[in-house]
């Protein structure tokens, strides 16, 4: 074979050529980390990269779900929370009343008016509004208040009276791919459900107000029943809360470790393997350096040299 | 019987011929880095003998011709593989330009526009504030990018289109301005090669026909006169002996074979005809741009159309349901787009609809985010706090299988197999890669082989240092020789006149 001069150079360019752009290519996932720069470094892990990314934001975005859910859980739950201390407490204020039946109208007076604030207690309670200032228990009609008092205190009347003016709904949410959790309670349910709970408030605070009158007894000892089952009422609803929140915790747990276990995949798939790219960079810059050494040297000697 | 005399002129010659050997060797060391340049070499013979009655005698060398050193089946190879080479080069680079307008790995891209997309789609359906408007304002500018990003993609991808096409018309030129050299060159070599052969006509010539084949696939024909006919494929001739024929880029909407009226077609102009030669183009770089242009990305762009329609079209079927605020159902989230004659074009008119879109006399409240109407009102539209359209079909819109568009489709009968969109997208990005992978993979190859043909023309025809210093050696003890025969015949005479 004869060998030219412009077959050497030429050679020795493509080589060096070559060896730049390997080197090149190195670099570039040395400096970005990534084996995957761009769609044709791997067309099918680059695809694969991208729906496992995909699922990666959907994970993502249930964990916010699940985030956001909790402000409404928390709010519905401290509503409960406090109607339940309301009816604990206007259930002692009853037994005293029934107690101090005979006591006098002065003791009686001072109980109706702790009944009254305790009334008014409840319906804040009622009215709850989460972050953003919607109504937590009026259903998807969060813009409305859920209860509504009509009349007022007045002795010798007929207790104010409250009506729902919500929706009869409980609002959803979608924390993983076909599972939902109630975020808030029907108002309904919480406090005029079996028991309408301001209507028993109302009816102690009559029995109370008529005073030691059998009427009278009579109501309060009916309102004392009716705030066990209240209670009762307001502790499922509780649990039910207690539950949505549970379950969104247990989701928490599994769609994080669902989504780390996720990004480790991409991270397989887009990542370069750092010690293999740290060698091949020494090893490629070495070769390109022989290269150079060599190519200089290129001005080979002809029989010129020599005579 | 030869004189000393007849010796004389015998070793004259011989210097001649080692001179014209020196001329020659000095041409190859002189040219031995110049480009397309064939080694030369002397081509030499003993001259006819001088018949006498004791014999024949000698006369000396003579010189017959000095020829080039080619191998021509090399030669022919060569203008092949260039032309390949340029093809693929074209290509690559215009896959190369694609990839990184598509590229995710960087900002995200309308990968990230759509992931931001489903995000505020999300925290719409958790929003909890009655009317949800921080939720409907992220939604509004999410969508506004994926429109965005959707209409970047769109006119970059027309700006290499266009680019590419005024790019033909130069390399129309270039091919014309060649042809005409080459064809005025044959004239040449025929005129000159009628004494000598034209080695470095010849070479100058092939040179030519080389960065011909870069622009376009072609085919030679020489004859007898040392003429070379250049066809390209469909033998349409480019230069028929010393006549070039020309290609021009011609604008003509009217032709129904242009991909696309506004763009240059080839039409081939040369003895009288007059026609549309673009289909007949081939290899070069001309035949990548005309792939790269009517192919690659008209494919990728018509691509992006179906993908562009499918997304609206799902995504308004899914919105329709739903309710808004104000006005109830049916409104549509995107422009609709269903009145096109095809999805071409999809992506250059992806926008919001104008019931959305506030700019355009829509208002936020249209975006469907419950499923009831309102209790308190009885509707048509949803309760402020009715965020419950999305739930469960976020995932139907991302991941689930539906009607999905090809290029080219009729609004309303989809013809691809059902895809998910985050999947269509995914594969459109994956497409283009793949594309690229194998384009820069062909190159590689190709450079290759390039390289390898070209390895053995320069064994054949290139110059060797080592050889002409060699033959620079073997001709000065030649030049000394016949200098030295030269000298004892000049001697001899002398002898002979004091003699006389």
């Amino acid at each position: 074979m004869r060998i030219t001069q412009s077959m050497v150079s030429r050679m020795a360019m493509q080589q060096l050529t070559n060896q730049r752009g390997r080197l090149a290519r190195t670099q570039e996932q040395a400096a970005t980390g990534l084996r995957l720069n761009r769609p044709s470094d791997d067309p099918v892990d680059f695809r694969s990269a991208l729906s496992m990314k995909d699922s990666v934001s959907q994970t993502g975005r249930y964990l916010r779900s699940i985030d956001l859910s909790r402000t409404r859980i928390r709010a519905t739950e401290e509503a409960i929370a406090s109607s339940t201390e309301v009816v604990v407490s206007a259930k002692e204020k009853a037994l005293q009343a029934r107690s101090t039946t005979n006591a006098g109208a002065g003791a009686r007076a001072a109980i109706r008016v702790e009944i009254e604030q305790l009334f008014d207690q409840l319906l804040d309670a009622s009215n709850t509004r989460a972050a953003g200032g919607g109504y937590v228990f009026s259903g998807v009609a969060s813009d409305t208040a859920s209860f509504a008092q009509t009349g007022t205190f007045v002795s010798g009347s007929p207790p104010p009276t409250v009506a729902f003016a919500g929706d009869d709904s409980a609002v959803a949410v979608e924390i993983d791919e076909g599972v939902q959790i109630e975020v808030t309670r029907s108002g309904v349910d919480v406090f005029q459900g079996s028991v309408d709970i301001f209507a028993v408030l109302g009816q102690l605070w009559q029995g109370i107000d008529q005073g030691d009158t059998p009427a009278g007894q009579a109501l309060i000892e009916t309102a004392i029943g009716d705030l066990d089952r209240a209670l009762d009422q307001l502790n499922v609803q509780r649990a039910h809360v207690g539950g949505a929140d549970a379950k969104a915790d247990s989701f928490e747990t599994r769609l994080k470790s669902q989504e780390q276990e996720l990004i480790t995949q991409v991270s397989v798939l887009e990542d370069a393997d750092a010690y293999q790219v740290y060698s091949d960079l020494a090893a490629q810059e070495a070769a390109l350096q022989a290269s150079l050494a060599v190519t200089a040297r290129m001005q080979q000697p002809t029989l010129l040299d020599f005579l | 019987m030869a004189g000393l005399f007849d010796t004389l002129g015998t070793a004259q010659r011989g210097l001649s011929v080692v001179q014209s050997g020196l001329a020659t060797t000095g041409h190859n060391i002189a040219n031995a880095d110049t480009p397309g340049y064939s080694r030369q070499r002397s081509v030499i013979e003993a001259s006819l003998p001088q018949g006498t009655g004791a014999g024949s005698i000698g006369t000396g060398v003579e010189q017959i011709s000095v020829e080039r050193v080619i191998d021509r089946f090399v030669a022919e190879r060569l203008v092949r593989e260039t032309s390949r080479q340029a093809t693929l080069d074209t290509e690559a680079s215009i896959y190369r330009q694609i990839e990184a307008v598509v590229n995710s790995q960087e900002g995200g891209g309308l990968a990230g526009d759509l992931t931001s997309f489903f995000d505020a789609l999300q925290d719409l359906s958790n929003a909890s504030d009655p009317g949800q408007s921080a939720a409907r304002t992220q939604l509004f500018s999410a969508a506004e990018s994926v429109v965005d990003s959707i209409q970047r993609y769109d006119s970059q991808l027309r700006g290499f289109q266009r680019g590419i096409d005024q790019g033909i018309s130069g390399v129309l030129a270039e091919v014309n301005a060649i042809s005409a050299e080459i064809a005025s060159l044959n004239q040449k070599i025929a005129a000159a090669e009628v004494a000598a052969p034209a080695n470095d006509l010849r070479d100058k010539r092939d040179q030519l026909v080389l960065s011909l084949a870069e622009k376009v696939d072609i085919t030679l024909v020489s004859d007898n006169q040392g003429m070379l006919s250049v066809r390209i494929s469909g033998g349409l001739p480019l230069v028929e002996k010393d006549i070039a024929f020309e290609l021009q880029a011609v604008v003509d909407p009217a032709n129904p074979n242009a991909f696309d009226g506004s763009f240059s077609q080839v039409y081939y102009n040369g003895a009288g005809s007059f026609f549309d030669a673009t289909s007949l183009i081939r290899g070069g770089e001309l035949g990548g741009l005309i792939e790269a242009r009517d192919g690659i990305l008209a494919g990728a762009i018509r691509e992006l159309d179906a993908f562009a329609y499918t997304l609206a079209d799902r995504f308004n079927t899914i919105h329709r349901g739903g309710l808004g605020l104000v006005d109830g159902n049916d409104h549509d989230f995107f422009a609709d787009l269903s009145g096109q004659t095809s999805v071409d074009d999809s992506a250059r008119n992806f926008a919001l609809s104008v019931d959305i879109d506030p700019s355009q006399g829509g208002s936020l409240l249209h975006i469907a985010a419950g499923s009831v109407p309102n209790p308190v009102t009885g509707g048509p539209e949803a309760a402020p706090g009715d965020t419950s359209w999305w739930v469960e079909r976020l995932n139907v819109l991302r991941t689930g299988t539906g009607a999905t568009y090809l290029a080219g489709d009729v609004p309303g009968t989809p013809t691809g197999t059902a895809a998910s969109v985050v999947g269509t997208l995914t594969k459109w990005i994956g497409d283009i890669g793949q594309g690229a992978r194998s384009a820069e993979r062909s190159l590689a190859q190709q450079d290759s082989v390039l390289g390898a043909v070209r390895d053995r023309r320069d064994e054949v025809s290139g110059v060797s240092i080592d050889e002409e210093v060699a033959e620079l050696v073997k001709l000065q003890a030649s030049f000394q020789a016949n200098a030295k025969v030269l000298s004892t015949i000049s001697a001899m005479l002398d002898d002979l006149f004091a003699a006389l």
